[in-house]
């Protein structure tokens, strides 16, 4: 199968046997339906026979009565009114008279009578002058010559003629047509009036018979088809048609059904076949399949139509002309070339469908897909020319664009185009400035919300457009960003503080050891004084051990605001009056002379008291270790920045090889050797417990001079 | 004397302790938790106890409010956290005083002593006519005389009037000019640091550990007063 489906010569084989089946099954058809029209299958052959006879003889004689109208009066004679085919003529005038006759009383198959009317002498009859005033002229030969064309010739040699049967209805059928005829009057048809001589000679007019111009002039024709058919004419081949068909009705319908069948059987395999090569399995496009598929089809379609056209009008011809065989031959080769180009177009299809993708072959998908990538392609132009366009000159552009139509809007207003400009304005241009400006705010209160640090905040860009909804976005992302690292500050702010605390706690436990034991050392008596003094080394280190590790947890604590606050009222004067009572001793004890500078009355603070008293108590601390014995310390009141603020300054003992900056940091010591006692925490936890309550603490180092400035909160 | 409960998970500790509290002529019993605790306050007489916060099997807080359920045996609380609501939880389960560690055993010998004195001398403490007591403090102001647990405490007359003024008012504060006029019924004129070296003083000699107090209080910047409360 492989094979065949590969071979050029069987395709082409099976082409031309396909055509063959289909004219044979074509000419079987025609035959069926003209047997069936007849009406062979219901009423008989002989019937049939008649009827045929009867069709054919109609028409004719329709034929004649419509014919002698468009004919001129120029007295040409008539040549549809030969006598070379196998149809006889007698025609009558409305009082049933004789006017003309071709018949000479032959035997005839079928007799039919229609009527006919005309205005003379516009249309005439054949012969002019028949009706006229000089009916008598007689001499024109034009009738003559039409009368005496000699009749036609036999039959040519070899072509037997269809046996027709002579039946004795025949006499029937005459007086049946004569029944039918609508015509009024029916002459006694057998009446021999011409005689077949050499010059037959037209009717005689009857005098007094005569007809003015214009006139309309009734007539009936009477048309014989003749029983022994010589010419070779329409009739006769349609007749000889019928009696083949007739005979061979049988064996015609099993031609035409198997010649289907088989076409049929052939198409499919075609089908099949298509695109298939030799030696390949793969389906191999011909020129053909290149062409685009709609364009191929609509090709196809118009030279179809034109064949078409071209057999129907060959049919046409055929039907009234003499020449029908070859007409026939010719339209038989239109139609193959029709069934051809129709079997060549399925071809095609069938390989198209094979290879896939048919409709994106065809031409018009082409097209429209080179349309929509035209569209795309201009679109994104338009959009990269709008958007690169800088944002002031875009909305200058819209604005101009607004006014613009706006100054026409009011050159219309005087018309009745007046209101479309209010509307507009209402409708379009007051909603988009109502949107701008609600954009606008939303933008405004977002910003806000971040720039007072709510990390929870986020604006909803759901009604936001453009340029708004991208700002709005940036700064969206700006505040997940921030409050992603105040979380992670936060969170190791915290981690730390935990730490811390939970180390020292465990810290403190083997400290408390260490602190008994060594107390219980000191109590002993040792006698080597070596011994004594290092007991009281360990003493002193571990006092402050436990001052270190006491002071961590408490500078973790106000470093990372996990400290509770609470705010009362205090006063500054009696604060430093306290100071004075607490620590002057302790200061003199040092040779230290405390000078406290404040003025009458109450200084009122907002103070958190537990923090302030630490505050001064590290402050204290510090002077009593770092400052230079003999020398005053000042405590002063003074008014800071965000409220009353006190000065504490003294003279430091040591050179202060440190900024000011660096004092406050954590573990730092204004002795650089750090021997002293002391955590190096103090200043650092006094300046977060300042923060804590809403002051602040600030160191100023001049040369010797340490100075640090406490601010309250207000 | 006395028989002294110490109970705390560190060993060491517990013998140092011991060291201390036998020098000072008590006899002690040993624990090493909260259940140990309760075992040997079931079997022997015990006239105070030592309780550390943090220990394995039951914590001294839990082991606290088990033991006041049938003894009102005084209990100092030791505890490594210095922070305020452990305090303020361990006192109201029924603890009658806290050291933080690292304590000093001075300290921790003086508070010893002076809820043994407490418990032990003046009984359920009955109120003496013209005597002003709160907490461990009293004063008789007949023979203008002041005790902490019975123990006889030396004051000048003007402290002794700061303290009677402050326990009269106990849980006011009053600030230094205020306290000056009250005391020494005149105005002060520049004279407000003589309040507060004169407060000094007088927590010094009552307070058992001044840097810490527990009776005078000052409220930086407002004033002074003295603890309603006691402990």
């Amino acid at each position: 199968m492989k094979t065949l489906k590969g071979s050029t010569l069987c395709k082409t084989l099976a082409v031309i046997l396909f055509l063959a089946l289909f004219l044979s099954f074509a000419a079987g058809a025609l035959s069926f339906g003209m047997l069936y029209s007849a009406g062979y299958y219901s009423r008989g052959a002989e019937a049939a026979r008649e009827m045929l006879a009867e069709n054919l003889c109609r028409n004719e004689a329709w034929l004649i009565a419509d014919r002698l109208l468009p004919i001129s009066d120029d007295g040409e004679p008539n040549a549809y009114l030969a006598t070379d085919d196998n149809y006889r003529y007698e025609i009558f005038d409305s009082s049933g008279t004789l006017r003309f006759s071709t018949y000479n009383g032959e035997e005839t198959l079928s007799t039919v009578t229609v009527p006919g009317s005309n205005w003379y002498p516009y249309s005439a009859f054949p012969e002019g002058e028949l009706w006229g005033e000089e009916s008598a002229a007689s001499d024109t030969g034009s009738a003559d010559a039409a009368l005496t064309e000699p009749l036609p010739t036999p039959l040519p040699a070899g072509v037997t003629p269809v046996p027709m049967p002579t039946e004795p209805a025949d006499e029937d059928a005459e007086l049946s047509n004569i029944e039918d005829t609508p015509t009024d009057i029916q002459p006694a048809k057998p009446l021999p009036t011409v005689t077949p001589d050499p010059m037959p000679t037209p009717h005689v007019t009857t005098p007094g018979d005569v007809y003015s111009r214009g006139q309309t002039v009734n007539f009936t024709v009477t048309c014989y088809l003749l029983r022994d058919m010589k010419a070779r004419d329409n009739a006769a081949f349609q007749v000889r048609c019928f009696d083949f068909a007739a005979a061979h009705s049988r064996e015609l319908v099993i031609t035409a059904i198997g010649s289907l069948l088989l076409a049929i059987l052939l198409f499919a395999f075609l089908m099949a076949a298509a695109g298939h090569r030799k030696g390949t399995d793969a389906i191999t496009p011909r020129l053909t399949e290149k062409i685009p598929f709609d364009l191929f089809t609509a090709a196809v379609a118009l030279a179809g139509f034109a064949f078409l056209a071209y057999f129907d009008d060959m049919m046409d011809r055929a039907s009234r002309s003499y020449d029908i065989v070859l007409l026939l031959i010719l339209a038989g080769l239109l139609l193959c070339a029709a069934v051809l180009l129709a079997l060549w177009w399925c071809m095609s299809l069938a390989v198209r469908v094979k290879m896939g993708g048919i409709i994106r072959g065809t031409l018009c998908y082409k097209l429209l897909r080179f349309l929509r990538r035209a569209a795309r392609a201009v679109w994104g132009w338009g959009k990269m020319i709008v958007t690169s366009i800088p944002l002031i000159w875009r909305g200058m552009l819209i604005l101009c664009g607004a006014e613009f139509v706006g100054f026409l809007l009011l050159a219309m207003s005087d018309s009745e185009a007046g209101p479309i400009g209010f509307f507009i304005n209402l409708f379009v241009f007051f909603p988009l400035a109502l949107l701008a400006l609600i954009s606008a705010k939303k933008l405004r209160t977002g910003a806000s919300e971040i720039a007072k640090g709510n990390t929870a905040y986020r604006i909803d860009t759901k009604y936001l457009f453009g340029e708004f909804r991208r700002h709005a976005e940036d700064l969206n992302a700006i505040q997940s960003g921030i409050s992603r690292a105040v979380d992670a500050r936060l969170r190791s702010e915290r981690m730390k503080t935990e730490l811390i605390t939970n180390v020292s706690h465990d810290i403190k436990t083997p400290l408390t050891s260490i602190i008994s034991y060594v107390d219980l050392l000191s109590k002993e008596e040792i006698e080597n004084e070596k011994a004594r003094e290092y007991i009281e080394v360990l003493q002193r280190q571990s006092a402050r051990l436990k001052k270190l590790t006491d002071d961590l947890v408490e500078a973790s604590k106000a470093s990372s605001g996990v400290l509770p606050v609470t705010i009362e009222d205090c006063d500054l004067a009696v604060m430093l009056d306290q100071a004075a009572g607490e620590y002057g001793e302790k200061l003199a004890e040092k040779g230290l002379t405390l000078v406290v500078r404040k003025g009458e009355g109450s200084v009122p603070v907002r103070a958190d008291v537990r923090h302030t008293q630490r505050i001064f108590d590290n402050l204290m601390g510090n002077i009593l270790k770092y400052a230079l014995p003999g020398t005053r310390v000042y405590l002063e009141l003074a008014e800071g920045k965000t409220g009353p603020a006190v000065i504490f300054r003294n003279t430091s003992r040591n050179e202060l090889a440190l900024s000011a900056e660096e004092l406050t940091e954590r573990f730092v010591r204004g002795d650089a050797s750090r021997s002293s006692e002391g955590s190096g925490l103090g200043l650092s936890i006094a300046r977060s417990l300042a923060e804590l309550q809403g002051g602040s603490l600030a160191v100023t180092v001049d040369g010797d001079l340490f100075k640090v400035t406490l601010c309250f909160g207000k | 004397m006395y028989n002294i409960l110490i109970c705390d998970d560190e060993k060491d500790i517990v013998s140092a302790l011991k060291i201390y509290l036998e020098a000072e002529g008590y006899t002690t019993f040993t624990a090493c938790n909260g259940l140990e605790a309760l075992d040997v306050l079931r079997r022997e007489k015990v006239h105070l106890v030592l309780l550390d916060v943090m220990m394995p099997e039951m914590d001294g807080i839990a082991a606290l409010s088990r033991l006041r359920e049938e003894s009102n045996v005084p209990v100092i609380l030791l505890t490594a956290k210095s922070e305020d609501t452990d305090k303020v939880l361990g006192l109201n389960v029924g603890a009658d005083d806290y050291v933080t560690k690292p304590f000093n055993p001075v300290e921790l010998c003086a508070r010893v002593r002076s809820q043994l004195r407490r418990y032990m001398l003046l009984g359920g403490g009955k109120a003496e006519e013209g005597t002003l007591t709160i907490g461990p403090v009293s004063l008789d102001e007949k023979a203008k005389e002041v005790c902490r647990d019975g123990e006889r405490i030396a004051l000048t007359p003007t402290e002794y009037e700061i303290l009677r003024f402050l326990m009269h008012h106990a849980g006011e504060v009053f600030p230094p000019k205020e306290l000056y006029r009250r005391v020494w019924n005149g105005e002060p004129y520049g004279a407000e640091n003589t309040v507060s070296v004169h407060i000094r003083h007088l927590r010094e000699k009552l307070e058992i550990n001044p840097a810490e107090p527990r009776f005078i209080k000052a409220v930086w910047g407002q004033g002074y007063k003295f603890e309603r409360s006691g402990t």
